[in-house]
């Protein structure tokens, strides 16, 4: 085979672009010295190719091996982890270039390729690569046509277009798989631990500027379509995520209880007004296990599970888009046991000696009574002039002591610790919950989206045996709960362009690009099992089993196996004789009116013996009369007209037998 | 060329493959390459795909990524779409053989293969070879006839049959070979290998070279006369050519050719392939030097003569004894 021969330069160069072409998406999450790396030893080939210069000895790979090694060990810490992993198929990928003596290299290299264009999964699944990942498709198909084409006599063009063909060719039966082929939720075995880059979004920690500094994204944090049309108003859009216990004077971090521990939850009766909501959320992946839902959740799959602090908790961690549905109704919580109680009113001791002091004259003034003391705080940040900012100034040491007396300028997380905090130095057990609060309706597909933007810390305190939320910023800037981030004051130049901009086009455009990549997220990346089963029934098929599915598969592709064969190999069979060929078509025409050619009947006797036939109709036999004359000019008179072909043609495939009347 | 690496040519075909062996011919001279004579099977790198394509789709159900399945599946149409084009490069070719010169016996015969490829289609990279060599790589552009040509070391004298050939495309992808097994009952004649003449075997009346008669001879140069069609090249004046734009061929005087025959009964030899082997030898000498000869044979005589047609006729008749 010509696996043996050597490819030429023109194919080591398409196998350089190729390779690069696959990493390029990887590069926004990779450190700068991988890619530069990459970017160095891709320069290096380039310049072999174009010289025609020889390869460097293995020697001189393997240092090279071993100072990519060195930089992934620099950049990542560690060797095992998925990203490092991807890292190093590259570069070995870049690496196989330097070694490509044989056409079975060249098709090593492709190979491993592909493995590249996998990994990018991992950190995208948008249209806009998957198209992406077709046009690759396209390229490696032209380099392996290249490969082959052992006289290399075809041109590039050439190849792309046979390649393109190839691609469309190669849709459908595509589509035919990806919805037909079972579903088994994974993993078969288990992720690395890094398995995914740091995603945006919240973190398991809240500190000064945690949550300010999600404001400027605009990415989507979750979708959500209600039933029933029943939508919370806005000042009920809390969307619950986790609670944060501990606190070291800067930062509050979760403590949660032990996984066997139930929240006690009273659940008020559906029927009574609009307290119950029952939706579905599409989640983008955090990376980490918790859910978002509105309070409290009551109705919810069997493969979560609420948690003692009232949070809903998924098996694994979230690394793939998933939709869950919930029914959430408004309840009374009194998860709190009297050993929990003391977690949720500890401080740091030695520390914020003025708030201590606040925190006293405000009880004095509140009669020691909890909801007075409570009025007391928040009369507190209401009168004493504090600005909802997203520019606070900085914090030192005693960080409550200079935010509650000096500075007065926080956002949502400087609020809700403060609060918090002087909850506990009373000693009313208080903790700090983040998530998101608020929504937009997308008016073209009614559904809620929620972004980064919204997210959001409020607080939660023991009050009356029960669990109470209060979110001091609904004080201090309550334009923000009611309307949400955009008409809260803040500074606008902080703010995502997309939600502050005027233009009503750019907004109707961004929802209708929304609803595109709702529908997108949902029935392509999010196409799990459930998902699978929901588009059987739709098509009709009540039970999809596994067995349904692989008989419906096996069908299907055998019918359309041969249907694309056929497609493929009849539409190339015409003699490149056109003449011969529309006049063997016109002698079928008469054939099936009945006037059979003789098997060495000339086209003269044939065309006289037709015409003979009185019966004909005027028009027929003028159309025959043209058409035997042009076939005899241009088969035997060799007569090159385009014009008469065209005009031959033509008749012949309009040309209907008429008899008279 | 490194020989194909292919399943079938490193199996010994079992008694089951014999539908191919009716399959194959031979056929007198033409053959269309119809959907039975046309097999189609995976390459390494074809099968080497496939395993990618499995790892992809255990990852991807791993890691559930929905545009993992996008990729295997994807991959997995394109590689059927391979298939059906590879397969289409080389099913619907015409195969026409075309004669093949004779040669002498340790010398290679070529086979010329005429494809005729008579749809709107190029086919590339088309390669001829047999006995699990490759010999020739051919491009058929649509519309077009191509030559391809395989050899065969000669190691005997006689009628060589080609017997059967391969002709194999894996273009495009290189992911499948489609390739077909004919015989075209092609056949070229063996010469047998001319060995040295010595004087000492000739015997007989052979010379008759004492003649001084003036007459069309090889020794003395006497004049220029015009050009006839047929006359030896290495008679032709180039100069007088080159001065004139006409061909002028030398005419010489001298002793008039020699005459004699080629016999059987004169040649001391051990066997009858030395005893051919120096008659041809002797053929090929008297050819070269414009004598006239004749050849006898217990079997047959073929007249004195001179001439390119008489000094095969010989030779086949020494290959053919």
């Amino acid at each position: 085979m010509n696996t043996a021969s050597m490819p030429t330069a023109d194919n080591r160069l398409a196998l350089l672009a190729f390779v690069n072409l696959t990493a390029l998406p990887l590069y926004a999450g990779m450190p700068a010295a991988i890619i530069l790396l990459i970017l160095v030893l891709s320069a290096w080939q380039l310049l072999l190719i174009k010289t025609g210069r020889a390869n460097p000895p293995k020697y001189i790979l393997m240092l090279c091996v071993v100072a990519a090694c060195a930089i992934l060990f620099y950049s990542f810490r560690h060797l095992l982890g998925q990203q490092p992993g991807i890292a190093l198929v590259i570069i070995m990928c870049v690496l196989k270039l330097f070694e490509i003596n044989t056409n079975r290299d060249a098709y090593i290299v492709v190979y491993s390729a592909c493995f590249v264009i996998a990994s990018n999964f991992f950190y995208d699944q948008s249209v806009w690569l998957a198209i992406y990942v077709c046009a690759l498709i396209v390229v490696m198909y032209s380099i392996l046509v290249s490969l082959s084409d052992r006289l290399h006599t075809t041109r590039m063009t050439q190849r792309l277009r046979q390649s393109a063909v190839a691609l469309i060719y190669s849709l459908p039966l595509m589509l035919i798989l990806f919805v037909l082929f079972p579903r088994i939720p994974g993993p078969l075995w288990g992720l690395p631990e890094d398995a995914y880059r740091n995603q945006t979004g919240l973190s398991e920690e809240m500190s000064p500027g945690s949550i300010n500094q999600l404001v400027s994204s605009s990415a989507i944090a979750f979708r959500v379509k209600f039933d029933d049309d029943r939508i919370p108003p806005h000042h009920e859009r809390y969307w619950r995520g986790i609670v944060l216990t501990q606190y070291d004077g800067r930062t509050w971090r979760k403590d949660d209880a032990p996984e066997s521990a139930l929240a006690n939850i009273e659940y008020s009766d559906p029927g009574s007004a609009a307290s119950s909501y029952s939706y579905e959320v599409t989640l983008e992946p955090t990376n980490l296990d918790w859910l978002l839902a509105l309070e409290y959740p009551h109705t919810f799959a069997g493969r979560y599970r609420l948690s003692r602090e009232a949070t809903l908790y998924s098996e694994d961690k979230i690394n793939n888009i998933i939709s869950y549905r919930i029914e959430s109704r408004a309840g009374i919580n009194r998860s709190l046991f009297a050993q929990e109680d003391l977690k949720y009113r500890l401080l740091p001791v030695g520390r914020n000696p003025g708030t201590a002091d606040l925190a006293s004259i405000l009880m004095e003034e509140a009669d020691y009574d909890a909801r007075a003391y409570i009025t007391a705080v928040l009369n507190y940040f209401s009168e004493q002039g504090f600005i909802y900012t997203l520019s606070p100034d900085l914090l030192g040491e005693d960080a409550m002591d200079d935010f509650l007396l000096q500075t007065r300028r926080g956002f949502c997380e400087h609020y809700a610790s403060a609060f918090t905090y002087l909850m506990r130095l009373a000693g009313i057990p208080a903790r700090v919950v983040i998530g998101y609060q608020g929504g937009v309706m997308n008016p073209l597909d009614d559904y809620m989206i929620v972004r980064q933007s919204d997210a959001h810390a409020w607080s939660e305190v023991w009050l009356d045996g029960r669990w109470r939320r209060i979110d001091p910023t609904a004080t201090i800037a309550p334009d923000r709960i009611e309307q949400g981030i955009t008409s809260a004051g803040l500074e606008l130049n902080r703010l995502p362009a997309l939600l502050v901009t005027e233009f009503g086009l750019l907004k109707d455009m961004a929802f209708l690009y929304d609803s595109f990549q709702n529908r997108w997220n949902q029935w392509v990346i999010g196409f799990d099992q459930e998902r699978q089963k929901r588009l059987m029934q739709l098509l009709g098929f009540e039970q999809a089993g596994a067995s349904l599915l692989v008989t419906l598969l096996t069908i299907l592709l055998t019918v359309f196996s041969l249907l694309m064969a056929w497609l493929v190999l009849k539409g190339r069979n015409r003699s490149t004789d056109t003449i011969q060929y529309h006049y063997e078509l016109l002698c079928s025409k008469l054939e099936r009116k009945g006037f059979h050619r003789a098997v060495n009947e000339g086209p003269r006797d044939f065309e006289s013996r037709i015409l003979d036939n009185k019966d004909l109709s005027g028009h027929s036999r003028a159309e025959l009369a043209f058409i035997f004359q042009a076939y005899r000019k241009m088969h035997y008179g060799n007569v090159r007209s385009a014009k008469l072909l065209a005009e031959y043609v033509k008749k012949v495939r309009r040309f209907r037998l008429r008899l008279q009347a | 060329m490194a020989s194909p690496q292919t399943f079938l040519s490193r199996l010994t075909l079992p008694k089951a493959f014999n539908f191919i062996d009716k399959r194959s011919g031979p056929f007198d001279g033409e053959v269309s390459l119809t959907r039975d004579r046309v097999y189609i099977l995976p390459t390494r790198m074809g099968l080497l795909f496939g395993v990618l394509l499995l790892t992809l789709l255990i990852g991807s159900i791993n890691y559930e990524k929905s545009l993992g399945f996008m990729l295997t599946f994807l991959l997995a149409a394109i590689g059927n779409f391979a298939l059906l084009a590879t397969w289409q490069n080389i099913a619907g070719l015409t195969l026409r053989a075309q004669p093949s010169p004779a040669v002498f016996c340790g010398e290679d015969i070529r086979f010329t293969v005429q494809l005729i490829n008579d749809r709107q289609v190029d086919r590339h990279s088309l390669v001829i070879g047999q006995d699990g060599a490759d010999h020739d790589v051919v491009d058929c552009a649509a519309g077009q006839v191509s030559q391809a040509v395989f050899r065969v070391r000669s190691t005997q004298r006689g009628r060589h049959q080609a017997g059967r050939f391969r002709l194999y495309t894996q273009y495009p992808t290189g992911l499948f070979t489609a390739w077909t097994w004919v015989d075209l009952s092609m056949h070229a004649l063996v010469y047998p290998a001319p060995s040295e003449v010595k004087d000492a075997e000739l015997s007989g009346d052979e010379r008759s070279g004492e003649d001084d008669r003036q007459g069309p001879g090889q020794e003395n140069y006497s004049h220029l006369r015009k050009y006839h069609f047929g006359d030896k090249p290495n008679l032709i004046s180039w100069k007088a050519a080159a001065r004139t734009d006409q061909l002028f061929t030398k005419s010489f005087t001298g002793t008039s050719p020699q005459r004699y025959w080629i016999d059987w009964d004169d040649i001391r030899a051990d066997s009858t392939e030395h005893r051919l082997s120096t008659m041809a030898g002797m053929v090929l000498q008297a050819h070269e030097h414009n004598h006239l000869f004749g050849l006898r044979l217990p079997t047959q005589r073929i007249d004195i003569d001179s001439g390119r047609a008489h000094y095969h006729r010989c030779l086949s008749a020494l290959a053919l004894y």
